[in-house]
């Protein structure tokens, strides 16, 4: 009986300190692994600002390297509601920094001397971005309908400030 | 002994050729591309433990394999078990074999103490540093890998003891109604 105590009391310890030293081994190995893996930027919200008339886009970094916004772009196209001409805005040079696992605010300034947007009308936006690891150039597009799901935050956010 | 003192020699100078290197950066760069931090961390803790605990093991080594064929043939070597107790001969004289088995266990009792000691030591030291009690955050994590690395030793240590003491609890029900 004692024997077999002993033996289950070794084999134990032995479990815990093999467990113990290959967790610890592996969970470092890993971690300097993920370190090094660039994230693609996430467009959580875009916002449109009526009063400097421009687009302002949540973009949050997942990965563990910074990601730098390196130029943007935007194609409008008018809804029914709108007489605004359509019209392209290309290579508009950015320089913004996504540090790793945050979020940050980008603007996007539409058109100058341009009708406001109205339900209906659709900015694509298209941001282009690069990693540390290499110079080739990413994008993210961006699809944002001025619809009436604005209108109703608009609204609210009239009656908040009513009250 | 002799296969002891050139395992505790050679441990001793592995671990201050490691030490040097640590310390002057000779080498580090090579040494940490081929095993990682963590790994070299491990391998400090692993050889720093290994040399307080060589007597241990050597001792507890070979009181089990003394013991095992005491129990099994009876065999036993009085002047090689008296040379093992570290007592002065004259004081050993009319004393039966369980006796000295005693007292070999007892002669190892200080190292395993000491031993002992320094691990917990290790053990508070690794987890002030690893809960960020001391503010050093980045040490914490390689002194982690000298405790799993010291750890491996323990293991050993813990498990030949815990054999010797229940193999002396067997000699002595069993040979000791022979006095």
């Amino acid at each position: 009986m004692r024997y077999f105590l002993i033996s289950a009391l070794i084999a134990l310890a032995g479990l815990m300190v093999g467990g113990g030293t290959a967790s610890y081994l592996t969970y470092n190995k890993l971690i300097r692994q993920f370190q090094n893996i660039p994230g693609s930027p996430i467009i959580l919200t875009a916002v449109y600002d009526k009063e400097k008339h421009i687009l302002l886009y949540t973009i949050t970094n997942p990965g563990t390297t910074p990601l730098t916004i390196v130029e943007k772009a935007l194609v409008f196209t008018p809804g029914k509601e709108s007489k605004e001409q359509a019209y392209i805005l290309s290579n508009i040079p950015a320089n913004v920094v996504l540090p790793p696992l945050s979020t940050v605010v980008v603007e996007l300034k539409l058109k100058a001397e341009t009708e406001e947007l109205k339900p209906g009308d659709v900015v694509v936006a298209t941001f282009t971005y690069q990693h540390p690891l290499s110079d080739d150039l990413y994008t993210v597009v961006h699809t944002f309908e001025h619809g009436p799901k604005e209108q109703k935050t608009e609204q609210q956010g009239q009656k908040e400030e009513a009250k | 002994m002799r296969l002891q003192s050139i395992f505790q020699w050679g441990l001793i100078a592995l671990l201050g050729a490691l030490l040097i290197f640590a310390f002057t950066g000779i080498l580090v760069s090579a040494l940490v591309a081929f095993l990682s931090p963590e790994g070299l961390a491990f391998l400090l803790g692993f050889i720093g433990a290994w040399v307080f605990a060589n007597r241990l093991l050597f001792g507890y080594g070979s009181f089990l394999l003394a013991a095992e064929a005491y129990l099994a043939k009876d065999e036993v070597n009085l002047e090689e078990l008296k040379e093992k107790t570290g007592e002065p001969k004259e004081r050993l004289e009319n004393l039966s074999p369980v006796a000295l088995f005693a007292l070999w266990l007892q002669h190892l009792e200080y190292f395993r103490y000491a031993y002992y000691g320094l691990f917990t030591l290790l053990l508070i030291l690794m987890l002030l540093s690893k809960f960020n009690l001391l503010g050093a955050l980045a040490l914490g994590n390689y002194l982690e890998g000298a405790f799993w690395g010291a750890a491996v030793i323990t293991l050993f240590v813990f498990a030949f003891e815990i054999t010797a003491g229940y193999l002396m609890d067997r000699i002595r029900s069993e040979k000791g109604a022979a006095l």
